[in-house]
């Protein structure tokens, strides 16, 4: 995007500078009389000039005096110049070179400015009549770079149009580079503070400006300054309430180890006592997951993890736990897949899902988990499936189960033990780490719970991990 | 051996009354410690056989103290976590904390853990007479028993006690799976508790450690959720 903007404005700037150029230069051309045609029409006066005074020198002191004009002109100007009478020889009566005798004659016929020219010079040849009527011919020869300046006027333009492109351009790039560059950095610093980076800052690199876009840098400065107190602050409260909470729970739990020391205890009571203690415990655990989930505030390790892997230490742990309710949870389908993410969470995710259908499951009955790999709409996936053989969920409650604290049915719900979190932490995991949930009844009983993943492919994309809640 | 003394540093002074109440009965002395700095020292000055340390102190890093006393002694630890929090625990057991317990505690989870972490560390303890004059040795990694020192190609590697005795046990099963369980009740003396992955952060900080074989690829082969082997 950023190179969008950059070379909008170099080219927007570019071409209408170089339109303004053309433009400009076509109407100048067009309005005025043409540029070849004045020089030639100067250089035609001038030469008809040092013809007549040539002339006039010669009726007053003859070939001498035109001589010493002749050579104060090539003196001043570089040009030699001779002049010839109409028999096309040298008043001064010396030698004449061929070009010289064919273009006089050529003058002398046409009566205009005639011209030859080899590689190095150019020979002009102007006729004119004396006073008496006499006619004489000024034959000129000049180096050919002068009259290049004057009548090379197409290259001219080429030229005048190559230095106005080229001047054009480096303007431009500057200019666009003065744009579009205090852009880029608040793009990168955005991106950055979008994957959770609050230390970041503009001001930096934005160098000396004082304009728009340093104002806008500060502002954005301040902004992540605010967002990284609030962060801050809400990360401390987070581990104050753990702290807080659990120091009155930590005694709780040491009392009634002190109560049980003594053997007069009503030892139903403290049983009761420990299991709503346990079950407070284990709701603070998860709310202070849930809320870590939710700011996004745990640093996410971003490594591969082999699925599989998971969901079988996560069985045999469950299992282990189900055997003593005769239960049991067993993985029917075993596909190889990995996906990026955090192993720690993903396994708690698994592990939620797969304790809520250990807890709904039926007596006697097996939870069953299926890993399966996904091709849905070409974008490689896993799918953990995992279902208990229970009452399942009415219809109408299948959308709310992963909702916070949602229950199906207060007696049910109560008895199985669970505190109303685990469905709403593996929901925000897996999404995550870009992933769905989706929860359904089985036709002939129990509820199934798919996680799906976007697999590991072989090129993995380094995309941040933000939470899109 | 006389009453064994624990030292707890923990800031809630309630708390400790409690525990040190409840370990009394058990037959332990127990001394509360609730700042920081003092807490290092006595720590470190021998007068105790085991250190509870609460990570989550306000003010300093339980992380922190743990470094400093692993900088200087061996004395044993147990270190308090948040339920919940796997970093937290694992770090601890990487800096060399000996177990963990997750607060709040059952009691007799504190006095089970402190027993077992007693048990291990009384055993490495005994006196030099008493020791078995073993060595143990595969490849270039060579196993002194009765010192309890290892050498890697003749360079000596520290390892906590509990890296020691996993290496011991997988060394002495070399080519062959331990399980998990095994290597909990041989190294933590206690059994595997579901999702606990303690013995696992303590084998990849032991396989950290050795580095891998002369020859290249790994010392220590994981087996999922099974258990590990140590490569022949």
């Amino acid at each position: 995007m950023m190179r969008g903007v950059f070379l909008k404005i170099l080219l927007w700037f570019w071409v209408s500078l170089v339109l303004v150029a053309v433009t400009l230069e076509l109407t100048i051309t067009a309005t005025t009389t043409p540029f070849e045609e004045r020089v030639h029409r100067f250089s035609d006066n001038a030469l008809t000039g040092q013809a007549r005074e040539a002339v006039v020198l010669l009726d007053r002191g003859g070939a001498p005096s035109v001589d010493r004009f002749f050579v104060d002109l090539q003196h001043r100007t570089g040009i030699r110049a001779v002049l010839l009478n109409a028999h096309v020889s040298e008043v001064g009566g010396r030698p004449l070179g061929p070009t010289a005798t064919v273009v006089a004659t050529r003058a002398l016929e046409s009566g205009q400015t005639e011209m030859e020219a080899d590689g190095q010079t150019a020979v002009k040849a102007r006729a004119v009549t004396a006073t008496d009527g006499r006619r004489y011919v000024l034959v000129a020869t000049m180096p050919i770079g002068l009259l290049r300046l004057l009548y090379d006027a197409p290259s001219a333009q080429l030229l005048r149009l190559l230095a106005v492109l080229l001047t054009a351009a480096v303007a431009c790039y500057g200019l666009a580079r003065y744009v579009a560059r205090p852009l880029a950095t608040l793009r990168a610093a955005t991106h950055e503070l979008a994957q959770g980076n609050l230390a970041v800052r503009v001001a930096p690199g934005m160098g000396s400006r004082t304009d728009e876009f340093a104002d806008l840098g500060r502002d954005f400065d301040a902004m992540a300054e605010r967002l990284q107190g609030l962060m801050t602050s809400e990360r401390r409260l987070l581990r104050d309430i753990s702290h807080e909470l659990r120091s009155p729970l930590a005694r709780l739990s040491v009392a009634l180890g002190l109560a049980r020391q003594r053997p007069t205890g009503d030892s139903a009571a403290l049983d009761r006592i420990e299991r709503e203690a346990d079950r407070l415990n284990a709701l603070i655990g998860q709310l202070l997951t849930l809320a870590r989930l939710e700011s996004g505030a745990r640093e996410s390790a971003r490594e591969i993890v082999e699925v599989l892997a998971i969901v079988r230490e996560v069985a045999e742990d469950a299992d282990f736990e189900a055997r003593g309710r005769r239960r049991a949870v067993r993985i029917v389908e075993a596909a190889d897949a990995s996906v990026v993410g955090d192993a720690e969470l993903l396994r708690s995710a698994v592990e939620n899902v797969v304790r809520n259908a250990v807890r709904h499951t039926a007596d006697g009955t097996a939870v069953e988990i299926v890993v399966r790999r996904l091709y849905d709409h070409g974008a490689p996936g896993v799918r953990i499936s995992v279902r208990d053989h229970g009452g399942g969920v009415p219809h109408r409650a299948l959308p709310y189960i992963f909702e916070p604290f949602y229950r199906v049915s207060e007696a049910r719900e109560h008895s199985a033990g669970g505190v109303g979190l685990g469905l709403t932490i593996a929901h925000r995991t897996v999404r995550l780490h870009g992933g769905t949930v989706s929860a359904g009844n089985v036709p002939d009983g129990g509820l199934v719970v798919e996680i799906d993943l976007p697999a590991q492919t072989a090129i993995s994309r380094r995309a941040p991990l933000v939470a899109r809640v | 051996m006389g009453v064994v003394r624990v030292l707890l540093v923990d800031d809630d002074v309630e708390l400790a009354e409690l525990v040190g109440e409840y370990l009394t009965r058990e037959g332990f002395a127990l001394d509360p410690e609730t700042d920081g700095t003092h807490a290092l020292d006595r720590a470190v000055s021998g007068d105790y056989q085991l250190t509870v340390l609460d990570v989550m102190l306000p003010g300093v890093s339980g992380f922190d103290l743990l470094r400093g006393i692993r900088a200087t002694s061996k004395v044993p630890v147990l270190m308090l976590t948040a339920r919940g929090d796997d970093v937290d625990r694992i770090v601890g057991l990487e800096l060399g904390a000996d177990d963990y317990l997750s607060k709040p505690f059952n009691p007799r989870e504190l006095v089970a853990r402190i027993r077992a972490i007693l048990r291990r560390t009384q055993t490495e303890a005994r006196g030099p007479g008493e020791r078995i004059a073993e060595m143990l040795g595969l490849d270039d990694v060579a196993l002194d028993l009765g010192r309890r020192t290892v050498r890697r190609a003749g360079a000596a590697v520290e390892l906590t006690a509990v890296e020691f005795t996993l290496l011991e046990l997988l060394l002495r099963a070399a080519g062959a799976v331990v399980r998990r369980d095994e290597l909990a009740r041989g190294a933590l003396g206690r059994a595997l508790l579901p999702f606990d992955r303690s013995i696992d952060v303590h084998v990849s900080r032991l396989r950290k450690k050795l580095g891998p074989r002369p020859g290249g690829g790994e010392r220590i082969t994981t087996l999922r959720a099974v258990g590990y082997m140590y490569t022949r």
